[in-house]
């Protein structure tokens, strides 16, 4: 028990990594992975065999490729999103906390504002007004999902900045731009890396269950959408489990490989927190 | 001619307690090319007059009076032109060598930094400078030490590279703030000669701020003394070790160990409670009726100043 209380990080490590790459390649090579292209037809309702490993669905498709194929949605609106979302919270989280009072208290305001937004209700709005488009959806959550980043780098940078380092970068006239990204960011890289990853995998969730409800990107092939064809054309009723078994693994298992991930970064943070302590002792 | 003159400075911080006048009227100059020493206890607004001058004080501060440096006043000038005025003018070295150091760059990335942005050089030839400034500050190996972090070195090592770095653009003045704080006497002997060695290699002026004597005696030129935010006597250093003449300076010296270690007796004052008079009476042998009413004025004695009227012969 010991053992594994101190190899945690190790094995979240490894693990989520293992996982995390194990998708990635599956998206980058859905092509020479799958065997059909997705939207190729075959004898529909086939269970498991030799020939479609996975069996087809109601028009014919066979699964297995829509799932390797599905991977691709998934990933790109999570690292999109997350990219974006991320940036926007940490730039917005940067200013406040560097320059405390009038912008702290407007940008402040402002998350707690974004965050009483209902986010999966207004996409269901935006949606039935909007046509559902892979992009729009991504570019909404991101704008909906900076808040926790902002808050976090935000009172990270409070810290950072009391720091003497900080002041002796101002004593060499360094501009206040220079001194924000280039002193004060590289040491909360740490908590930036988890925030993303957490970010990434609550993007995909909801891509999925956007995509479940029937509003995802009509002319892509996700997860969700599988599990919605599932659920619609008697799927589930049928117990045809081959055909919405796989994309709900899918998804849990791609979420669960982020989020090992951003737990073994978290505790790494741990381990640089104590090697900064030391420093202070030194002198 | 002077380089820096701070006339008639005043630093009070509000405060919900009240406020603090943690600078009560200071005037003193430097000189080019000379050393300065700005000798007092702790917490009697030694680093709060550094701060001044670099317009580093936080927003709760309120100054009056005057800093001209180089004919400027430092007092009126905006965020944008301090700015550009420290590193390069002004440059500072903080006590807590190892916290003022970036703990996520290497050392000769943050040497080089001054020549990276303020002259514009590649990251090859301003690591070049760094490791021609360590080489300077003593270190042997100048080629290994740019690739160490600050964690990996002592804290004297560290207070050398941050001279280092405040000496990357040549500055006018060098202001130190109790550049010997946390280290042993071993590392204050290395590193004041060299302190030394830099302001007059380099040609600049040096503003050294310090609680300790004997590293005062060393290499200043001229002496303040400071107490609970005034300053109470100025001389040069070769008289004033020989014949200090206020009480408290007397004091000062009179508890340096070779003088037989003689205490001060009473506590510093707290900068909150008001204390009529001369600032120093209720700790002072000399005091009479006169140093509990009024505040002493500045007498010039043989080139001394002092505020205490003791002197007083008019």
């Amino acid at each position: 028990m010991k053992r594994y209380v101190l190899n945690r990080r190790k094995y979240l490590w490894w693990f989520g990594g293992a996982l995390f790459l194990f998708f990635i390649i599956l998206a980058v090579f859905s092509s020479s992975i799958a065997p059909y292209h997705p939207r190729e037809r075959f004898e529909p309702f086939v269970s498991p065999s030799q020939k479609h490993l996975w069996g087809t669905n109601d028009i014919g498709n066979d699964i297995f490729s829509e799932f390797v194929y599905g991977s691709r949605v998934s990933l790109l609106v999570g690292l999109f999103t997350g990219a974006l979302s991320t940036s926007l919270g940490v730039v917005i989280g940067l200013i406040a906390g560097f320059h405390s009072g009038f912008f702290d208290e407007v940008l402040m305001g402002l998350t707690d504002v974004v965050l009483m937004i209902p986010r999966i209700p207004l996409i269901i709005v935006l949606s039935a007004f909007l046509r559902p488009n892979m992009w729009l959806l991504i570019l909404v959550m991101s704008i909906l999902w900076w808040t926790s980043t902002a808050r976090v780098i935000r009172s990270r940078t409070m810290q950072i900045r009391a720091m003497s380092f900080v002041e002796s970068a101002r004593c060499l006239g360094f501009s206040n731009r220079h001194i924000v990204f280039s002193e004060v960011l590289p040491n909360i890289f740490m908590v930036v890396i988890p925030e993303f990853l957490l970010t990434v995998a609550s993007a995909m969730i909801s891509e999925t269950s956007l995509s479940f409800l029937g509003l995802g990107d009509p002319s892509l092939k996700s997860w969700g959408t599988m599990i919605h064809f599932a659920f619609q054309r008697g799927g589930f009723l049928n117990g045809m489990w081959w055909w919405y078994i796989p994309p709900g693994l899918g998804i849990t298992f791609f979420v669960m490989s982020i989020v090992f991930l951003s737990f073994s970064f978290e505790e790494g943070e741990f381990e640089l927190k104590e090697e900064v302590k030391d420093v202070s002792f030194n002198n | 001619m002077s380089l820096l003159t701070i006339e008639g400075l005043e630093v009070t911080f509000e405060n919900l307690t009240g406020n603090v006048r943690a600078v009560q009227n200071i005037s003193l100059q430097i000189h080019d090319q000379e050393t300065m020493a700005l000798i007092g206890e702790t917490g009697c607004g030694k680093s709060v007059v550094a701060q001044a001058i670099l317009q580093l004080l936080p927003g709760n501060a309120r100054l009056s009076g005057t800093i001209l440096f180089n004919n400027r006043n430092l007092l009126q000038l905006n965020e944008r032109e301090m700015a550009s005025l420290r590193g390069k003018e002004i440059a500072i070295i903080f006590q807590n060598p190892s916290l003022a150091l970036n703990p996520v760059y290497t050392i000769g990335w943050q040497v080089g930094e001054p020549f990276r942005i303020h002259q514009n050089f590649d990251r090859k030839r301003s690591l070049q400078e760094a490791r021609s400034l360590l080489a300077q500050m003593k270190f042997e190996k100048p080629h290994s030490a740019v690739k160490m972090y600050p964690f990996e070195f002592s804290g004297g090592m560290n207070q050398r590279v941050l001279i280092a770095s405040a000496l990357a653009l040549h500055p006018l003045l060098l202001i130190a703030d109790e550049p010997t704080r946390g280290l042993d006497r071993e590392l204050i002997d290395e590193i004041i000669p060299l302190l030394d060695l830099s302001r007059k290699k380099y040609a600049s002026s040096l503003f050294l701020i310090t609680h300790d004597l004997t590293v005062a005696r060393e290499i200043s030129d001229r002496i303040s003394v400071m107490y609970s935010g005034e300053i109470i006597e100025q001389a040069s250093a070769s008289v004033f070790f020989h014949k200090p003449l206020h009480p408290y300076s007397q004091g000062l010296l009179g508890s340096l160990p070779e003088n037989g270690f003689h205490p001060i007796p009473g506590h510093s004052p707290s900068m909150i409670d008001f204390i009529a008079g001369c600032q120093f009476h209720p700790r002072c042998s000399w005091a009479n009726d006169r140093c509990r009413r009024e505040k002493p004025g500045e007498y010039l004695i043989d080139g001394q100043r002092v505020r205490c009227f003791r002197y007083d012969r008019g």
